[in-house]
This record gives C-alpha cells, sequence and structure tokens, in this order.
C-alpha cells in the first residue's frame, strides 16, 4: 500500500506537471490490466491456502471451535 | 510534544483439542495459554484472573473466555498495528510450545474473527483513544457518523449472522450491536474509564471488528484519532451530518458492498458512507499542521483518499488491500466453485427470509421446480427474475434438492473460511496469502513486529511500565501491575503511572497499609491454584495465604 501511495503520488505530479498530457488515455491508463492480474494470483493462491486449511468437513469444524460472547 | 495516544484491544477465538481430537475445557487450556506467555516473557501479573503485563508494555488476559491482547499505549496508528501484531506472533509462539510440552494436548487453534455462526456469540477488537476537554454528548454527536460510515474501510467482511442465507456483510459484528449510543454493544460507546489521572478521558471504541489487513487497522485507528483531534480542539467537524438512525445506517453501509447505498439524515438529503467520510478527510486535511494535529496527520489522510477514491471507483479494486474485499473476492469465487451465481444470492435470501419467517404449512425447503418457483414468488414479484433463478440450478446440472445441498454446504464452507480466513500460524488463510507476497497491505514489517514482542514504546507510560517489568523481573522481584500502577511487593512500594504521557521513570513511593489491596487479588489466587492443582495432583484447594507466597515463588 505503501507503495502504491507513493505511485499515486509521482503520478499525481506528473499529471498536474505544466505540459503534462490531460488525455492518456491507452489500454492500461487506469491499471485497470494491473489490478485484474493481482485478483488473478490473489484467487490462485487463495485456492490454494483453502485447500491446505479446510478440514473436509466445514460444519463439523465451525461446531468444534463454537465459541461463547466477548465484549 | 505529541498529545497523541491510542492503543488497540483484540479478543481472539481458540479452541484446544486432545490428540483424539476432543475439544479440551476452555478455562483450563486459556489459562494455561496465558501461563505459557509468562513462561517465555518477563512479566507480572495483573490484577483479574489470567492477568499479566508484559516487557513490551502489553498485557494479556482473559475475558468473558477469550484471551484478549491489549497493546501498550502508543502514539501512532503504526505502532498500535506493531504491537497488536507482535501480541498475536507472542500467543502463537506460547500455543505452539503448549503444544509441543503437553502430552494432553493435540492441537490448538487461535483466530482472529468476530462472530460464531453456531452460537450466535460475538467479539471483536476494541480502540481506546486519550483526549482530554470534549464533553461526552458533544463527543457522540461529532463522532457517531465517523464510527457508522467508516465500516466501508474497517469492516472485517463476512456472513450476516442474521441471515439464514448466504448474506455479505462488510462487518457482520454490527448485526449485534443493539443501539445508537450506549454503554455496552453501542456504535458510540459512552463508557468512558481513563484509567489515568482525573485530567484524562478515554474514548473506548466497541463497533470494531479484529482485522487482519494493517491498512484496514491503519485507517480504522488513524482517522478515528483524527478525527477525535478535532473534537477535542473544540471544532465540530460535521455540525450538519447527523444521521437519523445511527444504528440503522451502519448496517445499511454494511449490507452494501458497492458502497453506494444512502441513508437518512436529520437535515438534508440522504448521504452515502463516502460522502460522510470525504467530508472528515476535508475537515481533518484543513487542520493539517495545526499544533493539536499529529505529526502522521498528512500520511493518513493521502492513504485514507486513497482508499476512498478506491471504493468510489470500485470496490474491488482494494481486493488484495482491506479484509472486507479480500474476503468477498474468496467467496465469490467459493461460490462459483460450488456453481452458485453470487449476483443471485441476494433473492435467494430474500425468498429464504420469506420462507422461514411462514408458520405453516412448512419450513422444509421446496425440493422440486414448482415449490422453487412459488417460493421465489412469495418474496419477488418479478416473473422474470424468479423464472430465470429457477432455470440456473437445471443450466448447472443441478436438481432443486442438489441445489439446495450445494447451498447449505457454500454457507457451511463460507463460514469455516471465515474462521481460517483469521486463524494464526501457517493455516490462517490471510497469513498464507500474505507470505506468497499477492497482497498490498503491509504498514509493519516481519522484523518490526518482532522487535515489538519484547521491547516496549519509545515513549509514554507504555515504555516506563515496559521497562520497570522487565528491570524487576531481572532482580527476581514480586509485584503486580495495572494500567495506571505497579506494585513491587517485594519492596513493599509502588510506582504511579497515572500520566500516560510520563517521559521519565518516577520515583517509587511508600506502599501504605490504606493501599493494601493492590497486592496479590484474591481473585488472580483462584486461577494461579487452578492451575497448580492441575499441574500437581496432590495439592487440592489450596487458597490460604502460604499459596500467594508459594504461587509467586514459582512467578518469580
Amino acid at each position: 500500500m505503501r507503495d502504491r501511495e507513493r505511485q499515486h503520488s509521482e503520478e499525481e505530479r506528473r499529471r498536474h506537471s505544466p505540459g503534462a498530457p490531460h488525455d492518456e488515455d491507452g489500454p492500461d491508463d487506469d491499471g485497470i490490466d494491473e489490478l485484474r492480474a493481482e485478483t488473478a494470483s490473489l484467487l490462485e493462491a487463495a485456492g490454494a491456502a483453502i485447500g491446505n486449511a479446510l478440514s473436509g468437513n466445514s460444519s463439523e469444524f465451525v461446531r468444534e471451535v463454537r465459541q461463547t460472547g466477548g465484549q | 510534544m505529541d498529545r497523541t495516544l491510542m492503543g488497540m484491544e483484540t479478543e481472539f477465538g481458540f479452541a484446544a483439542f486432545d490428540p483424539s481430537g476432543q475439544r479440551l475445557s476452555d478455562e483450563e487450556w486459556v489459562a494455561r495459554l496465558v501461563d505459557s506467555v509468562r513462561r517465555q516473557r518477563p512479566s507480572l501479573l495483573g490484577r483479574t484472573p489470567y492477568d499479566a503485563f508484559l516487557g513490551s508494555g502489553s498485557r494479556l488476559y482473559v475475558d468473558c473466555g477469550h484471551p484478549e491482547w491489549a497493546t501498550p499505549e502508543v502514539m501512532s496508528p503504526d505502532e498500535a498495528i506493531r504491537f497488536s501484531r507482535a501480541g498475536e506472533q507472542t500467543l502463537l509462539e506460547a500455543a505452539t510450545g503448549l503444544e509441543q510440552s503437553s502430552p494432553k494436548l493435540g492441537r490448538t487453534v487461535l483466530f482472529k474473527c468476530n462472530v460464531d455462526y453456531v452460537s450466535g456469540a460475538t467479539w471483536g477488537a476494541h480502540e481506546n483513544y486519550l483526549y482530554t476537554r470534549c464533553g461526552l454528548s458533544e463527543l457522540s454527536r461529532q463522532m457517531t457518523p465517523h464510527l457508522a460510515s467508516r465500516v466501508v474501510f474497517t469492516g472485517a467482511g463476512g456472513l450476516n449472522p442474521s441471515s439464514p442465507g448466504i448474506d455479505y456483510s462488510l462487518s457482520p459484528r454490527v448485526e449485534r450491536l443493539d443501539s445508537d449510543t450506549g454503554n455496552r454493544h453501542a456504535v458510540f460507546n459512552t463508557r468512558d474509564e481513563p484509567l489515568a489521572a482525573h485530567a484524562f478521558h478515554r474514548l473506548h471504541v466497541v463497533a470494531g471488528e479484529s482485522l487482519c489487513s494493517h491498512v484496514s487497522d491503519y485507517l480504522r485507528l488513524g482517522t478515528t484519532a483524527l478525527v477525535l483531534k478535532l473534537c477535542d480542539a473544540g471544532l465540530r467537524p460535521v455540525e450538519d451530518m447527523a444521521l437519523q438512525e445511527p444504528l440503522a445506517a451502519t448496517r445499511a453501509f454494511a449490507s452494501d458492498s458497492s458502497c453506494t447505498v444512502r441513508v437518512p439524515v436529520r437535515q438534508g438529503d440522504p448521504i452515502s458512507a463516502l460522502e460522510i467520510q470525504r467530508r472528515y478527510l476535508q475537515q481533518v486535511k484543513s487542520y493539517s499542521g495545526a499544533p493539536f494535529m499529529p505529526p502522521w496527520t498528512d500520511e493518513v489522510c493521502t492513504t485514507w483518499r486513497l482508499v476512498l477514491d478506491a471504493l468510489e471507483r470500485e470496490p474491488t479494486t482494494l481486493d488484495t488491500v482491506l479484509d472486507w474485499p479480500i474476503k468477498l473476492a474468496i467467496f465469490k469465487q467459493r461460490a462459483h466453485h460450488r456453481g452458485i451465481e453470487w449476483d443471485s444470492l441476494p433473492i435467494w435470501n430474500r425468498a429464504l427470509r420469506c420462507h422461514l419467517a411462514r408458520k405453516k404449512p412448512t419450513k422444509r425447503l421446496p425440493r422440486d421446480r414448482d415449490g422453487l418457483v412459488a417460493m421465489l414468488r412469495a418474496a419477488v414479484d418479478l416473473p422474470d427474475v424468479t423464472d430465470a433463478l429457477v432455470e440456473q440450478p437445471q443450466l448447472r446440472g443441478l436438481s432443486p434438492s442438489e441445489f439446495w445441498e450445494s447451498h447449505t454446504a457454500l454457507r457451511a464452507e463460507l463460514c469455516e473460511i471465515n474462521i481460517r480466513f483469521g486463524q494464526l500460524g501457517p493455516l490462517g488463510i490471510f497469513d498464507s496469502l500474505d507470505r506468497q507476497g499477492v497482497l498490498d497491505h503491509r504498514i509493519s514489517s516481519d522484523e518490526e513486529i518482532a522487535v515489538a514482542m519484547d521491547a516496549p514504546p519509545t515513549a509514554g507510560r507504555g515504555r516506563v511500565r515496559g521497562e520497570q517489568i522487565k528491570l524487576l523481573k531481572s532482580q527476581r522481584r514480586k509485584g503486580i501491575c495495572d494500567w495506571a500502577r505497579i506494585v513491587d511487593s517485594s519492596r513493599n512500594r509502588v510506582l504511579e503511572l497515572g500520566d500516560p504521557f510520563i517521559s521519565e521513570t518516577p520515583s517509587w513511593k511508600k506502599l501504605h497499609r490504606s493501599e493494601e489491596s493492590l497486592e496479590l487479588p484474591e481473585t488472580f489466587l483462584s486461577s494461579s491454584v487452578f492451575l497448580r492443582r492441575r499441574q500437581d495432583s496432590a495439592v487440592t484447594n489450596r487458597t490460604s495465604r502460604p499459596d500467594v507466597q508459594a504461587t509467586d515463588e514459582r512467578d518469580g
């Protein structure tokens, strides 16, 4: 996220600089492709993590670890 | 000197199992968990059962059966995250140590979660913010719209516990809040127990949830502390934005993953969570650099703005950043995997609610096409939509019975994923994603978190507390501790820490007879004896004064 902040600040500076192009429309102007790739990576990794984590009997697991109330 | 202090308290879910998989006594093993931490790290006893203050200035105790970790008082959201995650590592190490050293114990499960979908119980993560001047009723007016609308970035995500269906909520715990303002489960909690000298007040926020993403926690703490700063400086950031029904508004915001829903305000047009947050952001930014604002104001504002921009543009763009969008992406994937269209679920949920609310003829779910059509049409008067939905299971090759089986199985799986998401250790889904480098949420590094497991904060009374606990333990002295003082019972003296901003260690004072209540509390004895009894079957029912000494010697 900090990288994203830095990147955003740089983009802001570039956009607001005198002479900066106002229309940068292109195939990946808003970084949508990059975000889609990030989501795809997330879901691929999540699939593996879930496969590793799930008990095989979710109803039973949820009952097994039931909790009393907190504050 | 910056006069900002805050802290977090996280209640963890915990379960222990014997080697055959049978659940063990919560009371015994939570106590052993606290004891295990105390054996691994310098600490002093606290004043309640299973209670310890540690050399990092943090506190570990048992609250309502849950292990609860309270960070020391810190001056920035970065620091709070560091000490909060250090608490998780400390608990995980202790649990692992228990598993390795206790033959009766097979495994433990420690998790950050907020709702139990079996018992209906709820727990969470509370925040504390120090303030000095603002009156409680004015604070409630100014803070409530913030606390209601911040769920768009502070929500943990998960299934709505009040819904029988698969109903996503940005913040499941809000369903268990019971009032707008009050001293229990309210949007704005009025309990003002300063745990400090009389000049100070503590804003205690209980509406929050345990979060995994650093950015979610960073914004939760950073934005709330900054809004409080404005109020405490006598400013009125949202004079004209009072919500008509704060609790209902919080729930409405939490139920809308598009972040566009608007709620009524007392004056003017309905308003969205993002609009409310932008108003706060604008106010905070306009006072950035003022003497009463902390030095990290601009940094928080930058992240705040970026996140609001992203939520406005498309919330799914934060599905590697914030808790609820990450969890939502995973839930959608699992639904797809089971042949259920996520976008159709709101109508199925509505139909289910209507169906289950009927008294007759039966609450059994329909098993044929006609039954499904009747169920849907009773809830949604849009024949085209309901007919299309009924076709969906068939298109996927599922009979109505198989569809419900799949639906039920998906709901159970999502409940397990909800728990596994915040599980500490290698099986934890969030931790696993983080280790694989597919998330973009980090504020604190592993190295910084490791340091905070043992080193106290660099300023304030948390530093003094941590340093003195380490010193007393290195000298093998006995003592007890609470947030505002340390008692050195070996030397019959007390260290007053009523000033939370104390920069130097004050002088120890003689402990007078009238302060004997500061000595080891009877409530702790029962827990310590309980542990001893378990450890040594020869010891039974010892609650007399000699046991205090025996327990203390073991502690030393």
